[in-house]
């Protein structure tokens, strides 16, 4: 009897403890924790994508790191210096001398490599000698005897031993033998200018008088030699005492500065030089310093001794394209001397106590400032890969290095309006790469944001009316036949490839819209007056009719009206259009109306995308009105309100979270779609609210400028910026959905 | 009427008309998209045209209609173009594809109805689908096999004939890329290994002489293999140009085209319902399960339909743990105010 008893015990007891019993605790435990891990696996993904985010876009934010590398005491310290310079890799660096010496040395070891002295004409010497733009590294010698000579400095890149090896050389663009440009005597205060076919030399007689001569080079096509025709013509109007001159490298204006104004000429044609503008450059008691040309050649920087540098460049105006004060860098220290960069629109002013400054124009960026040990300098320069500057101070050449990846990009460049080189005014712009080496790159994240606001915005136009009213009348009014029918119907838009809708958009609606403009605006007006049309006649209609027509074809009844309207407007639309627009509405809306057109609009694009988004909003939002328990609706119809009245006051009340959060699901898709967006806008970064006009959005830009930017470089950067735009707003319009659905439910649950 | 409004039915008709609008599209799209594909691969009727233009210029086409448009008279003639007698509002213009690329200067041509004296129908016309150069439209004449013209004297001897022997064509050529792709294929992948294993060994600076040689020695072998190899590649290539058929083209000149750059040929004029229906399986089936041809222009896609069921079964593999994990934990484990 006992055992009998006691059996249930010990068995129970083996279930609770033991080896079966400890194994079945630690497979319990294993799966908590790795599921635990696992779900919060995806959390971590997106926090991983979140700081990868981050991580790559930080170093845009960062300044500029400048470090002394060496100092080399150089020779020909009593030789006024001309120019500065070093090889692409900072290996040898270069001094040339007012008189035309050039010296080379090794940044490495600090010793001379060599110096070369170009061979002047028995009998002459050096009056004059004047370099070209930092890009070119070229100087010209203006000789007594009225003869120049243009030299460039070059490096030679060999590897002797897979080792490599660079040897500077000078080169001589026009020969070894001076040319004569003056045939009555010296030529004084020269600037020049070379490049293959032609050759501009400005420069003052004996006299004082101003002369320009220019060579234009043609190439004789039989003998293969370059002949030269030579012009030459006097400035008139030449100020005197001048303190500086110019020219640009496109040989097209030449600047001439006294102490207060800028001459500007326009020395486009050798035989008509005139005065294009005298700007007015004074600013109380500064002196002006030094008067530079930015890379590119656009502006003009102004310096001044009391630490204000000015950035000038040609604006189109009423009188034609000036030179106008455009911005203002005055947190600086007394300007000494400046140099800029040889392709991006950075540049370095160094004040006489050895401050050093790195600056960026378009953005407006102070990159680095701080003092170095540099007494008395003299002239500075850029490596050609600007991550170098060198530094001539009190007899020796100083060598720094320079890392300034990203000074393009600041907060007011990207989304404050920017004056850009040439425009009219400061403007947003998105205009990232372009074919020459020293572009001004425009990058305005509003144009972008705009787009993607503008996009969405005409999706949700055309798609929050349709898919709520869809999802009231397929929830609330539909017999459950057909609503077994109609709901996977229209949910299967939702699996469709949005690439299908954004090539059927682009290639086969725009096109057709544009054909058919009247058809479409006939079309929006019928539709709503055809179906209402139908109601009242269903409604006027005899009770016996009315019963013979099964419930489940009453609601269908719609679908042949609307596809004959459709069918009509269409059909209905050249006609109109040879009646009321001369045969072609597009030429109309454009000439007549003033209305710029775009086959490629966001009209388009509304619909296109409002296709894309109806699937998600109609399916919450229906299953949000359907989960509305029926008491409430039958209470109210007991109580004598009509079907709308009750869907309007009560229902709809209660599906409210779920109808906005189907909108916001809606909206949030809108925001981030790519493909349909690519293909059926014309891509266009614009700032323009017009239903014709196109739009350029992040996601799309992000899609077409991504396979093609250089990695690591700023627009590489900004790409990711723009990713990480897109993501926070995705991330604050689902938050703020959340949110606004959890008020909502604790407000309408409770009835 | 009032009353009526009042009760909010016309509203509940306008949603009504928005779920038929939303329904009317999605049935509309997905007609759209199948009728457009699908209608590609409908054998369509070549047709011959003698054409007269304003100029007075006499020509003859054959083509494919491949759209048609209604344009204004008024634009065509604020274009330049002048009638010699009066359309009426509107012109038809029809989109011709005439194919025979290497010998007229556009695969595709626009025509105005008015420049249209007479268009046929004639039965013998067949479409060649080539290779290269896009497809060929005119009238076969003559089989030539092995440098011997064949007597044959009606059209359906000429079309039997013409069948039979592109058939073998396209069998060789099949053998001979088959050759190619498994057999030449794998000498090449081969020499590639040795040539990085060496490129290994001079990196990593243990190139000695007697490796070298050692790879050398392997890839000279290899190298005779192919020759070998690349001998019956050539002479099946060979085999399959052996014969060549003469046709006529819409110029009246009679083109001599080989028959290892011919895919298929077909006489659409006189095929039977039943042969369009196959022809149609036949052309999806292609265009399922070929390569690309022509920079993605013609061909099939199967290169892509691998490359997107890849990626799905890859993408499933690897997501689905991950979201059934997170949902179980999201509904077993975590905590309330969590979600």
């Amino acid at each position: 009897m006992e055992s009998q008893v006691n059996q249930p015990g010990s068995a129970e007891k083996s279930l609770l403890v033991g080896r079966q019993a400890s194994r079945r605790a630690f497979k319990d435990k294993a799966a908590e924790y790795g599921i635990t891990i696992g779900g919060t696996m995806v959390f971590v993904a997106l926090l991983l994508i979140f700081f990868y985010l981050l991580y790559v876009i930080k170093p845009i934010f960062d300044g500029a790191h400048i470090e002394p590398v060496t100092s080399i005491s150089h020779q020909n310290a009593d030789a006024k210096t001309l120019m500065v310079g070093t090889d692409e890799q900072n290996e040898i660096l270069y001094r040339v001398t007012a008189l035309g010496t050039v010296d080379f040395y090794s940044s490495a070891t600090g010793q001379l490599i060599s110096s070369f002295t170009p061979t002047l004409p028995k009998g002459t010497t050096v009056t004059s000698s004047a370099k070209s733009s930092p890009s070119e590294q070229r100087f010209a010698l203006g000789l007594s005897n009225g003869q120049v000579i243009v030299v460039g400095v070059n490096f030679a890149v060999s590897y002797p031993d897979n080792q490599r090896l660079i040897t500077p050389k000078l080169t001589y663009p026009i020969g070894e033998e001076p040319l004569t440009i003056n045939q009555d005597g010296a030529v004084y205060n020269m600037v020049f200018d070379y490049s293959d076919s032609r050759m501009s030399f400005a420069y003052q007689d004996a006299d004082g008088a101003w002369k320009l001569n220019r060579q234009e080079g043609e190439e004789n096509m039989m003998t293969e030699e370059v002949e030269w025709t030579v012009s030459e013509v006097f400035i008139d109007d030449a100020p005197n005492q001048v303190v500086s001159q110019l020219m640009t490298p496109d040989h097209r204006q030449l600047i001439l500065s006294t102490v207060h104004r800028l001459f500007i000429y326009n020395t486009r044609d050798a035989d008509s030089v005139e005065l294009l503008q005298v700007l007015d450059v004074k600013k109380g008691d500064a002196n002006i310093k030094q008067v530079d040309l930015l890379a590119g050649a656009s502006s003009i920087m102004v310096s001044y001794d009391s630490g204000v540098i000015s950035q000038y460049f040609q604006v189109n105006g009423e009188k034609g394209r000036l030179y106008e004060l455009i911005r203002e860098f005055d947190d600086v220290a007394p300007v000494s001397t400046m140099a800029t960069e040889f392709y991006r629109k950075s540049f370095a002013v160094l004040s006489p106590e050895g401050e050093l400054t790195l600056l960026y124009t378009t953005s407006q960026r102070n990159l680095f400032d701080d003092k170095f040990d540099l007494k008395n300098p003299g002239l500075m320069a850029f490596s050609p890969r600007s991550n170098a500057l060198i530094i001539e101070a009190d007899n020796k050449l100083n060598l720094y290095s320079v890392e300034n990846d990203h000074p393009e990009v600041s907060w007011s460049a990207l989304w404050q309006k920017v004056w850009y080189e040439g425009y009219p005014e400061p403007k947003y712009v998105w205009q990232s790469t372009s074919g020459s080496d020293d572009f001004e790159a425009k990058l305005s994240l509003m144009p972008l944001a705009f787009g993607t606001m503008k996009a969405a915005f005409y999706a949700m136009l055309f798609a929050v009316p349709l898919a709520i009213s869809g999802a009231i009348y397929t929830a609330y009014f539909m017999t459950p036949k057909v609503r077994n029918v109609v709901k996977p119907t229209i949910e299967i838009m939702e699996a469709l490839p949005t690439v299908i809708l954004g090539f059927l958009a682009g290639l086969w609606l725009a096109p057709l819209i544009e054909d058919h403009l009247p058809g479409i605006v006939v079309l929006l007006m019928l539709l709503p007056i055809s179906i209402l049309t139908t109601a009242f006649a269903w409604n006027k209609m005899p009770e016996t009719w009315k019963h013979r027509l099964p419930e489940t074809y009453q609601e269908l009844m719609l679908l042949p009206v609307i596809i004959f309207v459709g069918w009509f407007s269409f059909a209905i639309s050249p006609v109109i259009e040879v009646a009321l627009f001369d045969g072609n509405t597009r030429q109309f809306i454009t000439n007549d109306l003033g209305i710029t057109f775009d086959q490629r609009n966001a009209f388009v694009v509304g619909i296109a995308m409002g296709f894309a988004v109806i699937p998600t909003i109609f399916s919450i939002a229906e299953d949000a009105i359907f989960s509305v328990p029926r008491h409430l609706s039958n209470g109210s119809l007991a109580l004598g309100a009509t079907n709308w009245q009750t869907l309007t006051k009560v229902v709809l009340l209660t599906a409210s979270p779920g109808i906005f959060s189907a909108i916001m699901m809606g909206l949030g898709r809108a925001v981030g779609e790519t493909m349909i967006v690519l293909m059926a806008t014309g891509n266009t970064a614009i700032l323009e609210w017009s239903v014709f006009e196109g739009m350029r959005t992040l996601a799309a830009n992000i899609a077409v400028e991504m396979p093609e930017s250089a990695i690591g470089s700023s627009h590489y950067r900004v790409l990711f910026l723009a990713a990480f735009v897109l993501f926070v707003f995705t991330f604050f319009f689902n938050t703020i959905a959340e949110v606004v659905r959890q008020r909502l439910r604790e407000r309408y649950s409770s009835l | 009427m009032g009353k009526w409004f009042k009760s909010g039915s016309p509203w509940i008709w306008m949603t009504g008309g928005a779920v038929s609008i939303s329904l009317i599209a999605v049935l509309g799209l997905l007609l759209l998209i199948a009728w457009r594909g699908l209608s590609y691969f409908w054998p369509a009727d070549v047709y011959e045209w003698q054409l007269e233009d304003n100029k007075g210029v006499k020509s003859t086409l054959i083509g494919e209609i491949y759209d048609r448009e209604e344009v204004p008279t008024e634009r065509l003639v604020s274009a330049g173009h002048t009638f010699t007698q009066d359309p009426g509002e509107f012109v038809t213009r029809y989109l011709v594809k005439t194919g025979n690329r290497e010998f007229v200067g556009l695969d595709f041509r626009w025509i105005l109805a008015t420049d249209i004296v007479s268009r046929t129908q004639p039965a013998d016309i067949a479409k060649l689908e080539r290779t290269k150069n896009g497809n060929f439209y005119g009238y076969p004449i003559a089989v030539i096999e092995d440098g011997k013209r064949l007597a044959l004297n009606s059209d359906t001897e000429i079309e039997t004939s013409l069948v039979s022997h592109i058939e073998r064509a396209v069998e060789i050529s099949d053998q001979a890329l088959d050759l190619q792709k498994s057999d030449i294929g794998a000498i090449n992948y081969q020499i590639e290994r040795l040539r990085l294993k060496q490129r290994g060994y001079e990196l990593d600076g243990e190139l000695t002489d007697a490796r070298k040689a050692d790879i050398k020695a392997q890839i000279d072998q290899l190298n005779k293999d192919y020759l070998v190899l690349e001998k019956d590649l050539f002479a099946l290539r060979d085999k399959a140009a052996r014969d060549s058929v003469v046709i006529r083209d819409m110029r009246g000149q009679e083109v001599i085209l080989k028959l290892d750059s011919i895919l298929d040929v077909s006489y659409v004029n006189h095929m039977s319902i039943f042969q369009k229906v196959g022809h149609w399986f036949v052309g999806i089936g292609r265009f399922i399960n070929d390569d690309p041809r022509e920079a993605n222009t013609e061909g099939g896609v199967f290169p892509a339909i691998f490359g997107t069921v890849f990626m799905v079964m890859l993408m499933a593999v690897i997501v689905t743990p991950f979201g059934v994990v997170a949902a179980i934990y999201l509904h077993e484990y975590a905590k309330k105010g969590h979600y």
